[in-house]
């Protein structure tokens, strides 16, 4: 199940949010041996999609004949597939509640795929499980990366980026982002993620390397909101990716997410008390959602330097 | 201070300002029951005023610590107050520590929160009390958090996840502890 937390790195298949099934297509419509999606249901860009799609049919199916595709879809084994098993990508993954497949599973040429993927760029975030880590929230469903920011890897393969609750509090609302433009790459672990506040600079890596597909209006016009909510409404990029699985390994996720969140939490603490030549443990409460307003004397390069 | 040239006590459990006297009481016996420290409420001090972050309405906690923590040989000192505690970036703790260091400080102030505004049983109140004070004292000691399931050195981000912990340590963190409790004839000697 791919909306269960939980270290998926290690495995192929990466963890998406919010996805109600991960069975391959084509395993769902029965032309293929049971088998699990590992790229996030964006069959445009699923090598094994390709290889069904350009090839020559094998002994997959019942019947263990070799044909072309096209003239598998005419064939009696395709033909006897019961009609109410053909099921459209977008209704295997629980985006839509019933939609059957009239074109033989060519989603780049559908025009329902089409709209339905234009459609996604809008979609306000979904609800986001929230675990408590030393005093900042974790998203077990998230990915998080050491420069703190996050990933989360949305239907379509699509993944959505964002500043992770420790960036967020710790540098405060910002003034203004400087985000890269619709189409324009941006390269995993790259500081393209530009925010200022008062005069002060900040980058921060993109998590994923891919091109810019959507940005956040509401957080262009108001860049407070990527404090407010880092996990939610304020997400940066929506971005196609170009090498999802190698990219995910790098980051934390699920329990370990947490773990690492708090090891962060008590790196704060230490540089935050480094001047009273003492560590400190707290027990109990959340961080102030502005810590560089709340502490006097802290070096924002330094800050930058150390958490970016 | 200690009563009748008794030894001094490894932990001296400090009111600050008024504080529930049971809830001091509490909070030093089970670092004597469950930690093997000698423990002893003292006399209370003046509340501190000079910790007061006005602009929050509560007291800052590391200040708080400075004029806890004792010189190396004295004993460690874990402050009690009723008022709320803070550190600069965090809203509110229940209890602050100097990791490995010679003093903690806790709160009673939420201690009492029941669900939905109610008030706690007392019983409930009494529980938290001590279960801060150990995690605060093992802190101190230089037992760092445990991500363990129920061990007493959880981060608790609140009164929730306080009264999920097990009013005791995982093996883990139980040798540490035996370990760590070695050190301190030589840090806190008899008087």
């Amino acid at each position: 199940m791919t909306t269960k937390a939980g270290n998926k790195t290690k495995n192929r298949a990466p963890m998406v949010f919010d996805m109600t099934s991960d069975e391959c297509i084509w395993s769902k419509a029965g032309v293929v041996a049971p088998r699990l999606c590992h790229n996030a249901f964006d069959c445009l860009s699923c090598s094994f999609d390709k290889a069904i799609q350009r090839k020559r049919v094998h002994g997959w199916y019942a019947g263990g004949l070799e044909q072309p595709m096209e003239e598998y879809w005419t064939s009696a084994n395709w033909q006897n597939t019961a009609p109410h098993k053909r099921y459209c990508r977008h209704m295997l993954t629980g985006r839509v509640p019933f939609k059957l497949c009239p074109n033989h599973y060519a989603c780049a040429k559908c025009a329902y795929d089409q709209m339905l993927d234009d459609e996604g760029l809008a979609q306000p975030a979904a609800e986001v499980r929230l675990a408590s880590a030393a005093g900042f929230e974790v998203p077990p469903e998230y990915y998080l990366h050491p420069g703190h920011t996050w990933a989360r890897v949305e239907y379509g393969g699509r993944v959505r980026i964002g500043l992770d609750d420790l960036a967020a509090r710790l540098f405060g609302p910002a003034d203004e982002f400087r985000l890269p433009q619709l189409g324009m790459a941006v390269t995993g672990g790259g500081k393209e993620l530009a925010f200022s506040r008062s005069g002060h600079q900040a980058r921060a890596a993109s998590p994923i390397e891919g091109v810019v597909v959507a940005r956040n209006p509401r957080v262009l016009e108001n860049p407070a909101e990527a404090n407010k909510l880092p996990y939610g409404e304020g997400w940066l990029l929506l971005v196609e990716p170009i090498r999802l699985q190698r990219d995910l390994k790098g980051m934390h996720s699920g329990e370990e997410s947490v773990a690492w969140m708090e090891q962060e939490s008590q790196r704060l603490s230490d540089l935050i008390t480094h001047d009273t030549g003492q560590r400190l443990a707290a027990t109990g409460g959340r961080m102030v959602p502005d810590i560089y307003g709340a502490v006097p004397g802290l070096d924002w390069q330094h800050l930058v330097h150390e958490f970016l | 201070m200690t009563a009748g040239g008794a030894p001094a006590p490894q932990v001296e459990v400090v009111p600050l300002g008024r504080v529930n006297s049971t809830a001091a009481q509490v909070v030093a016996a089970n670092l004597q029951a469950l930690l093997e420290l000698d423990a002893m409420v003292v006399e209370p001090w003046p509340e501190p005023a000079q910790a007061l972050v006005a602009a929050r309405g509560q007291y800052d906690a590391g200040i708080i610590m400075q004029e806890l923590a004792t010189p190396q040989g004295g004993p460690l000192r874990l402050g009690l107050m009723g008022k709320d505690l803070c550190v600069p970036f965090l809203t509110y703790v229940l209890g602050e520590s100097q990791l490995g260091g010679r003093a903690a400080v806790m709160s009673l102030h939420r201690l009492s929160e029941g669900e939905g505004g109610s008030r706690a049983p007392r019983h409930v109140m009494l529980e938290r009390a001590a279960k801060v004070g150990l995690h605060e004292i093992a802190h101190v000691l230089g037992l760092e958090h445990c991500r363990t399931a129920g061990c007493l050195m959880r981060f608790s981000a609140g009164l929730t996840t306080l009264d999920r912990l097990h009013m005791g340590f995982c093996p883990a963190c139980q040798r540490d502890l035996t370990r760590l409790r070695m050190d301190l004839p030589a840090r806190a000697p008899a008087r």
